[in-house]
């Protein structure tokens, strides 16, 4: 229908051999990416990693020092070329929301339609229901500082999807709200990016919120992208002790391998271990993933992930390890604890329905491929 | 075991620690107790309140009610009239204010589109030159309008410097002498007012919003209609300024509109007062006008902005990637502001000097030869003509340090526990004196220090230094004040609470823990109203006594008698160096021999 907003058929994202520089500090280091058209991609990563840098890079507003970025068919950035932002054709979800202080949530939306060259009345009132579409079209009128977050944050996302770009950014846009108002929000995101069935992609230090999203997920760590992959890969077999960490960790156990490799369906092989500190003679051994390579030494480390960690009375024979309760917080569903094992190490985010006081002797079972191994 | 205190018999106000008595008691000397604690408090707060009483309030207050009530002060048959007003709207009074309006309108937007333009380009983009642009925007702040004005005027008159090296400027001398070099030379002078209202705002917006733009389709031209108006409150700060500076101005209107037959407020209330006999009532109603004129801009802006948010600094504002400038671009740029300083700083600075070094210059209209005639004559204490510096001088360096110190005060009162309604009244009163045209207030001492009430209390200092200097006070202390009263806001009282817990006294706390802190503040001010002070021409023009003459007014008195021309060029060239000698060497002394704790910390001044 004319007039009607325009869905711009999604794009893929390539990148490849991405180096930034700022001076002396690099930032990007020789990055390789690609983003199916059409799907969510989410880039983790600690503070400092490169994730903003990166999402800059494919926005244009960062030049590359050396490699090349594909947006679908068109090459946008290698050398000597480098095209503006306003030429990719894409939107973006700022971290701050950036929305322009004197103009009304209506004309905010409305300056994303400039690049459909629509008549001012038609980009009116496709901004307005797109306003309607994130719940805010009784706000339309309003100036961003009459808003709450929240809201400025729909409004955002509003003027990211209306002009219906193949490709949408988004910098951390949940990092600014309260707990309750980021899972709703991240529902809406989730919601409205597959309706438009454009490429997303979205950068968050959260390993909650980037599980909860992406398609895909590129871990990244010192201007470095360490894995790439589906979110169960990376959390069933991260590429590097950090991956490990990052994604989730109960904590580190050190053990001794007890058996021989065995290969896994998913492509991972499988390891029996036990614990290296004294143990409890005669217990089964802890059957544990090996994500990457071999195994050949024999003393590792156990990344434990807090959902394969139950917790049985000091005496259960079930139990691989023995700790003490350091700590019991109340979740709702349950009760957090934290434990220090007998080797002295500490494992935290342990959940049970029932509630262990701090000082309780408590046996520790971990379940089949509740944890990764990596050589020490 | 007993271990809890019993509480007090009789179920007095409590036990205070250490043992000593409650504060607050029922006695029938608590009172006095209070008195005597709060005794220098309280001290300090009336001397405050004199000293500005003396300096601001009451004169100008008398000055302006003048308008209204001659007979009030024998100055005429009626106790309340409109006649000086409508004296002050007609004829040539008339035509001077309408002139001051749209001249101060033009030059504020002119300034601010300047201001601009050289802010963008020095904090958005790669222009070659960034970090001396800033400094030459101080030093144009530092140099005073007539100054300008005169250095084109030694440049471009007949006879002038240009005709002597055979530079035809005829046509430059037609348009110069005019309404066109009015314009020129106020707007030159209060560019570095609007650039910094604009450079303090375009610092603190993050790039996020141009990102916003530029991502979402809109090209450069359109990215810059989109940020520009984010910027409004700092463009209409801009504006106001602007506006308020040029028509308090006195230095173009005493000097380049005056000999141009251009006639502005400022000159005409000069005239009003200086005339044989002063109309006071006349030059009062002018002070109204230019009052309000200087408030009104402050006015709209404030209404303007009234519920309307531009807040744009968060702590995650992310620093502007610099905008790399093309060829032609960074050519256009740098030619731009090498010839916005040129034109405000270069030009007049060189005609003033070569015509300081010219043989009979503004004398014989013979070809001349250089010569250091005249700097001899000026810097020879024998010749008489080193007194006015001499004398602007020491008035200068005792106007600094008593501004300093009670600046501080000031600052003080206002920030100590929010200040309270005597502290917001001390604001209002800062705010709207440093609104108040330098002409106005002279004008005021001239006034209320000539009335009979004043001999008869011991206070007809009109024709004295000590008025003088009151007058330099009075100018200088508001301004400097409401900028200290920032940093010193942000002094945290537990620095001083520590320094006094663990052992020191009060002047030893205050030494030990705030004066590294506020060093740095303390030395610019100290040095910004040395050099305001050297080279302070209206109040000096109306309350110089007759025995010192000030070097401001002696350079105006030798530029309009032919005789001393030579010197007036040569004094204004030797106090435009002491000017500028002394700040360096100010800054220079602090950074060798200020520890090195002072010099990391405090300081209100901006380079960027």
């Amino acid at each position: 229908m004319p007039g009607e907003q325009v869905a711009t058929a999604a794009a893929s994202v390539e990148v490849v051999g991405a180096s930034k520089r700022f001076g002396a500090k690099v930032a990007l280091d020789a990055i390789d990416l690609a983003v199916p058209a059409g799907s969510f991609c989410v880039l983790l990563g600690p503070s400092g990693s490169g994730k903003t840098t990166l999402l800059r890079c494919l926005a244009g507003i960062e030049r590359l020092n050396s490699g090349r970025v594909s947006l679908g068919s068109r090459l946008v950035a290698e050398g000597p070329v480098h095209l503006p932002p306003e030429q990719r054709d894409l939107s973006m979800v700022f971290q701050d929301y950036a929305l322009w202080p004197h103009l009304s949530a209506v004309r905010n939306v409305a300056v994303a339609l400039r690049r459909r060259r629509l008549p001012r009345s038609e980009a009116s009132r496709q901004a307005r229901r797109m306003l309607e579409r994130v719940g805010l079209g009784h706000l339309a009128d309003r100036y961003p500082n009459e808003m709450s977050g929240g809201e400025q944050q729909r409004v955002a996302l509003a003027r990211a999807m209306v002009a219906g770009t193949g490709i949408l950014l988004f910098d951390e846009p949940l990092s600014n709200l309260d707990a309750d108002l980021r899972e709703r929000m991240r529902i809406e995101i989730a919601t409205l990016c597959r309706e438009s069935g454009a490429t997303s992609i979205y950068i968050t230090h959260d390993q909650s919120e980037a599980f909860a999203l992406a398609d895909v997920i590129g871990v990244l760590h010192d201007g470095h992208l360490v894995q790439s992959g589906p979110p169960e890969d990376v959390y069933r077999r991260p590429a590097s002790p950090f991956v490990a960490r990052f994604t989730g960790l109960a904590g580190e156990l050190p053990v001794v391998v007890a058996g021989e490799m065995r290969p896994r369906w998913d492509g991972g092989s499988s390891l029996a271990v036990r614990p290296a500190a004294p143990g409890r003679a005669g217990l089964e051994d802890i059957i544990a993933t090996v994500p990457k390579g071999e195994v050949s030494v024999r003393e590792a480390t156990l990344f434990v992930r807090p959902a394969g960690v139950t917790l049985l009375p000091p005496s259960d024979p079930q139990g691989h390890l023995g700790a003490v309760v350091l700590d019991t917080a109340y979740r709702g569903r349950g009760y957090d604890h934290a434990l220090l094992v007998d080797g002295g190490q500490q494992l935290i985010g342990v959940h049970d329905e029932r509630r262990w006081e701090c000082g309780d002797r408590v046996a520790v079972r971990l379940a089949p491929h509740s944890g990764v191994v990596f050589a020490s | 075991m007993k271990t809890v205190t019993a509480p007090c018999e009789g179920g007095a106000a409590g036990i205070s620690p250490g043992g000593a008595e409650p504060l607050t008691g029922r006695s029938g000397f608590g009172w006095y107790r209070r008195l005597i604690l709060r005794a220098p408090q309280v001290t300090v707060t009336t001397i405050v309140w004199v000293a500005l009483a003396l300096l601001l309030i009451v004169p100008v207050a008398l000055f302006l009610v003048l308008a209204l009530s001659p007979r009030l002060f024998s100055q005429g048959a009626d106790w309340f009239t409109l006649s000086n007003f409508r004296a002050a709207f007609t004829g040539f009074f008339a035509r001077g204010l309408l002139n001051s309006l749209w001249l101060s309108a033009l030059c504020a937007v002119l300034a601010t589109a300047a201001a601009l333009a050289l802010a963008w380009g020095v904090q958005r983009t790669n222009l070659i030159g960034r970090r001396l642009w800033p400094l030459l925007v101080w030093a144009l702040l530092l140099m005073p309008s007539f100054l300008v004005a005169e250095g084109w005027e030694y440049l471009l008159q007949p006879h002038g410097v240009l005709d002597q090296f055979g530079i035809p400027s005829v046509l430059a001398y037609r348009v110069f002498f005019g309404p066109g070099g009015v314009v020129f030379v106020d707007t030159m002078t209060i560019i570095p007012f609007a650039y910094v209202a604009v450079s303090v705002a375009l610092a603190n917006l993050g790039s996020e919003f141009e990102e916003a733009a530029r991502v979402h389709g809109c090209g450069p031209i359109r990215t810059a209609l989109m940020v520009v108006p984010i910027l409004t409150p700092a463009l209409m700060s801009a504006l106001a300024i602007g506006f308020a500076e040029t028509i308090s101005d006195f230095g173009v209107a005493s000097t380049l509109a005056a000999s141009s037959n251009f006639p502005v407020a400022t000159y005409n209330l000069f005239q009003a007062v200086d005339s044989n006999p002063a109309n006071f009532g006349v030059a009062s109603a002018i002070s109204w006008v230019l009052v309000a004129a200087a408030a009104l801009p402050i006015a709209v802006q404030a209404a303007a902005l009234r519920g309307r948010s531009y807040a744009v600094l968060s702590g995650r504002t992310r620093q502007p990637v610099r905008r790399r400038l093309g060829p032609r671009s960074q050519f256009l740029g740098v030619a731009g502001a090498a010839g916005l300083f040129l034109l405000a700083l270069g030009a007049p600075i060189t005609g003033a000097v070569l015509a300081s070094l010219l043989n009979n210059f503004g004398v014989s209209f013979s070809a001349h030869t250089f010569t250091l005639a005249n700097y001899g004559l000026v810097l020879d204490g024998t010749a008489g003509l080193a007194g006015p510096l001499e004398y602007s001088t020491e008035l200068a360096a005792v106007t600094a340090t008593a501004v300093a110190v009670l600046g501080l005060v000031v600052a003080r009162m206002m920030t100590a526990r929010g200040g309270g309604p005597l502290g917001k009244l001390i604001d209002l009163l800062l705010i709207g004196s440093v609104a108040l045209p330098g002409i106005v207030l002279g004008a005021g001492y001239i006034f209320a220090y000539n009335l009979p009430l004043a001999s008869s209390l011991g206070l007809a200092l009109y024709g004295t230094t000590p008025l003088l200097a009151m007058g330099y006070l009075a100018t200088s202390l508001p301004p400097q004040a409401r900028l200290m009263v920032g940093p010193v806001s942000q002094l945290q009282e537990s620095l001083l609470e520590a320094a006094r817990v663990h052992g020191a006294g009060t002047v030893s706390a205050w030494v030990r823990s705030m004066l590294p802190i506020l060093a740095r503040l303390l030395l610019w001010a100290w040095l910004l109203t040395f050099a305001k002070t050297l080279l302070e021409l209206p109040v000096s023009q109306l309350l110089y006594p007759p025995s010192d003459t000030p070097a401001t007014v002696a350079i105006n008195n030798f530029v309009g008698t032919s005789a001393h021309y030579g010197e007036a060029t040569a004094m204004s060239v030797v106090a435009m160096a002491e000017m500028f000698g002394v700040i360096l060497g100010g800054l220079g002394l602090f950074r060798l021999l200020a520890p090195a704790g002072w010099r990391r910390i405090g300081g209100f001044i901006n380079a960027r």
